[in-house]
């Protein structure tokens, strides 16, 4: 195995569970999910060198992950079919895989850059320069946008559960 | 704040099914991409150079040359005026932007071909716009199959690639990317066209594909250096170019598998449709989903895979069907494992692992056209961050069903 293979190797073990995840986040569905996280995968390995010598893998990925549901997004605007659900009635108390589904139809209520906006700044843990980076935007879009996302999840998830974050 | 925003978007990932992801198809899938990116730098470097020592008339190519060496070469000393007739050629094994992967050799009767095919493409005359030179095309073989590139004015490269059709049906329209335009199209000969326009962030990709009716399969895509997004060819000249008489092969080819569609994918639900043992139930992720395993095309593949539930608790099953191939599938040195023979006398290997109460069985099997089946399942159907512990005390499938499963008649690519 050369050794552009073995580095790469290492990496695809370490983060393909976690680029899968973070895809799955974005898109709201496993399978599209892995053919983003594949594609946005190949794409490192595409350009492995550069992006591992300026240590910036993990960025190029999350730009690629989501620059490709965003575009995918627009893309389904324009076709008859729609995978964004309306926002969910309020739920009873929810616990394991039902609360799974409550979060997911919440996040998939999100329109697109908002979801980004909050799946990278709290599940990526990424600071506000990083995410703005990612999405090809301001900072300031970025609060915008993480405070409107984090706004309607509290709206759908609110009933029946302990309202987690006030004020964002 | 954050921890509990964080804990609440984790709970969306609380039914994570199990991972597809392979190291061996995405390393695959990124050498193809870094082939043809690299690929496309180079012959635009080349076409760069040669456009000035060109001598193609407007409308025609120019005649081929004759490099000394039996091994293509993207020198731009690879183009003359010369009218000797041109040796046959092999593609370099690391070259891209072909379907197949260059051997990087060839028998005798493969640079035959190439060199046949050269010469009679050479008397083509190509469908350019005015104004627009076109640099020979030297057809070099890759692997029972030809292809090599010609430069037009404009920055822009021509790749083309021909193979027997091999008994293969027309392939349908796929969308890659948001932006993809494709159409497909029967021609009064009674082949079938189909042409995708890629706009892309570094490039644009204008392809026609062509099953030809004379049992040649030739595939055209212009594309250029990065920022090369004005196309040259329209898609009737694509066309015109894919369907050159000058290109049919004369070669007997080895039959050649269809491209993954969501039509088969469809036909595939069908096979599977009832395969499950009663009682066992899918679970639908979101409300509209429906409650089947259901096929997709996934990584060059078709894979259907759900969680399953019935009184004992939840599991997964998964089974992929993936592109005919040669070879056998065996133990090696897997002490859980063991060969069993399928109907027909197929050979397929079984395999039940336990670990920390997690059990998993997976089958590995071939249909009978050397389709690629694997079938497996498990009694966790959580693997995310929650994972990793059983769900039910046992996997939803037993081996017997793994193999029933793999014996569906209709089971196959």
């Amino acid at each position: 195995m050369q050794d552009r293979d073995r580095e790469f190797r290492a990496y695809f073990e370490a983060r393909a569970a976690v680029v899968r995840r973070t895809a799955f986040l974005l898109c709201g569905d496993w399978h599209r999910a892995e053919d983003l996280a594949q594609t946005a995968l190949a794409k490192v390995y595409v350009h492995w060198g550069r992006l591992d010598r300026s240590g910036r893998v993990d960025a190029y990925v999350r730009k690629v992950l989501v620059r490709a549901v965003i575009d995918e997004s627009r893309w389904r605007g324009r076709r008859p079919e729609t995978v964004v659900e309306a926002v969910p009635e309020p739920a009873e108390a929810a616990t394991g895989v039902e609360e799974a589904m409550d979060v997911r139809r919440a996040l998939a209520a999100l329109p697109p850059r908002q979801r980004a906006a909050v799946v990278l700044r709290y599940w990526e843990d990424l600071p506000v320069a990083e995410t703005a980076a990612a999405l090809g935007c301001s900072e300031g879009t970025v609060k915008s946008q993480v405070s409107k996302g984090l706004g309607a999840l509290r709206r759908a998830l609110a009933t029946n559960r302990t309202v987690l974050w006030e004020g964002s | 704040m954050s921890d509990e925003v964080r804990d609440m978007i984790k709970a969306a990932l609380a039914d994570e099914p199990a991972s597809g992801l392979e190291f061996e198809r995405v390393v695959q899938d990124g050498r193809k991409r870094r082939a043809r990116r690299r690929f496309g730098v180079l012959t635009t470097a080349a076409v760069g150079v040669v456009a000035v020592a060109a001598v193609a008339v407007s409308g025609t190519v120019a005649s081929s040359s004759a490099p000394p060496a039996s091994v293509l070469s993207t020198s731009p000393t690879s183009v003359t005026s010369s009218v000797a007739p041109a040796p046959g050629c092999a593609a370099p094994a690391g070259m891209g932007g072909f379907p197949d992967q260059p051997r990087g050799s060839a028998t005798p009767e493969e640079l035959a071909e190439s060199a046949r095919l050269t010469e009679a493409f050479a008397g083509f005359a190509l469908p350019l716009p005015a104004g627009v030179e076109a640099t020979p095309l030297r057809l070099c073989a890759i692997d029972a199959s030809w292809g090599g590139d010609f430069g037009l004015t404009g920055d822009r490269t021509v790749i083309v690639y021909v193979r027997p059709l091999g008994r293969q049906p027309p392939g349908e329209c796929r969308w890659f990317t948001p932006e993809t335009q494709c159409s497909v199209r029967a021609l009064p000969d009674g082949s079938t066209a189909r042409v995708t326009v890629e706009p892309g962030s570094e490039a644009t990709l204008a392809t026609a594909d062509v099953w030809r009716g004379d049992g040649t399969y030739v595939s055209v895509m212009e594309t250029g250096g990065t920022g090369s997004k004005n196309r040259v060819l329209t898609d009737d000249q694509l066309v015109a170019v894919a369907t050159a008489p000058q290109l049919k092969v004369q070669w007997v080819g080895r039959a050649v598998p269809a491209d993954p569609s969501n039509r088969r994918a469809a036909e595939l639900d069908q096979v599977l449709a009832g395969a499950l043992p009663p009682g066992l139930t899918v679970e639908r992720h979101l409300p509209s989903d429906e409650a089947a395993l259901r096929f997709r095309v996934s990584q060059g593949g078709y894979r259907a895979a759900a969680t399953v539930t019935d009184a004992e608790g939840r599991g997964s099953v998964m089974v992929t069907v993936d592109v005919p191939r040669d070879g056998e599938p065996t133990c090696r040195d897997r002490s859980a494992c063991r060969v069993v023979e399928l109907a027909g006398g197929r050979k397929a290997t079984v395999e039940t692992t336990t670990e920390d109460g997690l059990i998993r069985r997976h089958l590995y099997g071939q249909a009978a056209d050397g389709s690629r089946l694997t079938v497996q399942s498990s009694n966790v159907a959580d693997m995310g961050p929650a994972a990793d512990r059983p769900t039910r005390p046992t996997p939803p499938l037993t081996e017997a069903d793994l193999i029933r499963i793999a014996e569906l008649p209709g089971l196959h690519w």
